[in-house]
């Protein structure tokens, strides 16, 4: 299969508005403080640092710089859009500035394409949204679309802005944390922080002078157990991570990083413990979480999380997570190394059944 | 590129209450799963007759031009309006792909599963995303199903298929529909 790389990453996100900021902080062990909810519906969230933009202006000078940067124009490009929310939050301050809610108002997947057209000519433009996996899945099939022929290169744009709904929905399911500590496979785990962020990514079969790694591919497929979470056995987690290796040609062995999804909730980091047990039984890889560092990015976390890592990569060894010796998984207590050409898997899972697994070479 | 298999096409009318479509469906299926928005309706209208007809890992691609519009409505007004918090099950289905849960676990799938914005050409973007996982080796068979709510329509289309020689000359359903079986 023709290889496929990741470069021109950008991130904003709560631990800094430039990536590799972003990067150093997380190196250093630094952790965001959540911005107190509004009211009492609303929980906290770690939102993201510095000037204010509106929604359509951040993104659109995202795209305009990663294009700039690669030398691209739109023209050459699908655009893949990850995203939960897109741009409902813009429809919250409409209704919060006291427009009177009906259902015209309610906007088309349509809409959100016809705003980006109405600056960038891209090939094509999706929107995907299979919840948490959506960017996932945009790199994914980014990376299967390229392979097939189909464009010459991709950008995923992928993004979480602040939204009502989306805090309050959390909250009414009872899986956001109460402690304001966001703490994956600890015994005293209390939910998630949802983090605002947005990120760009540029998929390509040439490597250019950004490339940060190699896609060597993955697989997404749809736990029909139950809507919001996945088998507690950690049976499709296991399954999906067995057909990433598969479909990427790599050996369990040979993974020297797993990013775990990593929510905090009590079943989702059951299931995955259970899963990546069935998988790494033998000897597990390094172990790493991002979500207690950017929080829970929802729809966005596959490239906020990459983007993230991999930047962290360049720079030095990634923190031991503060709780190693408590966790469920045996983390190591000790900063991490990899070796250049390094192979790290990435779990993401969702609602909906939604489970993906990635694979990928450092460069 | 393809050769279609089977193809099924729906056009209800706009003011069929949720409660009709349940009915429809309930004709269909020997279990009616429980909370199921109008987009997810819809969508397993279209999918039913696809029961049994399917391999397991199949894929399953889902384009619609709206979310369930009731259930958006009514998370707005609920959180936004009366700022209360959302029905669970409410906030559920507008953050995942909810529909194409329930035509996996209706269709006994666990393939892949993408749910996308309509868009202008969404014959085009689901073909394209089917052919990447044909072509990759990924799936042996995809379902395809757009749907329809905007402009007072409630309808849709769905078309089964399999990596073959047929290419369509133009990405419209009416294509696929008179592919050569």
């Amino acid at each position: 299969m023709t290889p496929v790389y990741l470069s021109q990453l950008q991130l904003q996100c709560a631990l800094s508005a430039e990536l590799s900021s972003a990067a150093a902080r997380y190196l250093q062990g630094d952790v965001p403080q959540p911005t107190p909810g509004s009211d009492t519906l609303t929980t906290g969230y770690f939102a993201v640092s510095g000037h204010a933009l509106s929604l359509h202006q951040r993104l659109h000078s995202l795209l305009r710089s990663t294009l700039q940067q690669a030398g691209l124009n739109a023209t050459d490009c699908l655009l893949l859009v990850a995203s939960t929310a897109l741009d409902v939050s813009l429809l919250e301050q409409r209704l919060q500035q006291g427009e009177s809610l009906t259902m015209a108002m309610l906007p088309a997947f349509d809409d959100f394409a016809a705003s980006i057209s109405a600056e960038f000519n891209f090939a094509a433009i999706r929107i995907i949204n299979t919840a948490c996996t959506s960017a996932a899945n945009a790199l994914l099939y980014g990376q299967r679309m390229l392979q097939a022929g189909l464009y010459q290169h991709v950008l995923v744009l992928a993004f979480e802005p602040p939204g009502n709904i989306t805090r309050t929905g959390f909250s009414a399911l009872e899986l956001s944390s109460g402690s304001g500590q966001y703490r994956p496979f600890h015994p005293q785990r209390d939910g998630l922080i949802l983090g605002e962020a947005y990120a760009t990514a540029l998929l390509s079969t040439t490597p250019d002078k950004t490339a940060q790694a190699e896609l060597l591919g993955g697989y997404s497929a749809c736990d029909t157990y139950n809507i919001t979470t996945t088998a507690e056995d950690g049976s499709h987690i296991a399954a999906v991570m067995q057909q990433a290796l598969q479909q990427s040609a790599v050996h369990s062995s040979d993974v020297a990083l797993l990013k775990l999804h990593g929510t905090a909730t009590a079943a989702n980091d059951t299931a995955e413990h259970n899963g990546v047990m069935q998988v790494f039984s033998r000897q597990l890889p390094a172990l790493t979480v991002l979500k207690p560092y950017l929080g829970h990015t929802l729809g966005a976390c596959g490239l906020t999380e990459l983007a993230l890592l991999f930047a962290a990569l360049q720079q030095g060894a990634l923190p031991a997570l503060p709780y190693a010796s408590a966790a469920s998984l045996p983390f190591s207590t000790t900063a991490i190394t990899l070796a250049p050409q390094a192979v790290v898997m990435a779990n993401f899972f969702g609602f909906g059944g939604n489970n993906a697994s990635l694979l990928l070479r450092r460069c | 590129m393809f050769s279609v298999i089977a193809q099924h096409q729906l056009r209800l009318d706009a003011n069929s209450s949720d409660k009709e479509l349940k009915q429809l469906l309930s004709q269909q299926l020997p279990h009616m799963p429980r909370r199921l928005d109008r987009l997810a309706l819809l969508t397993l209208l279209l999918a039913a007759p696809f029961r049994g007809q399917l391999a397991r890992g199949s894929g399953i691609y889902l384009a619609a031009d709206y979310p369930s519009l009731a259930n958006m409505y009514a998370l707005l007004d609920t959180v936004v309006v009366q700022q209360q918090l959302p029905k669970p099950f409410e906030f559920v289905n507008s953050v995942s792909n909810a529909a194409c849960f329930y035509a996996a676990q209706m269709l006994q799938l666990d393939g892949p599963n993408m749910f996308i914005g309509a868009g202008s050409a969404p014959w085009q973007a689901l073909a394209e995303l089917a052919y990447a996982d044909l072509h990759c080796g990924v799936v042996t068979e995809a379902l395809l199903i757009r749907c329809l709510q905007g402009n007072n329509q409630l309808s849709g289309q769905a078309v089964q298929l399999r990596a073959g020689n047929w290419q369509p000359e133009q990405w419209q359903f009416s294509a696929f529909a008179a592919a050569p079986r």
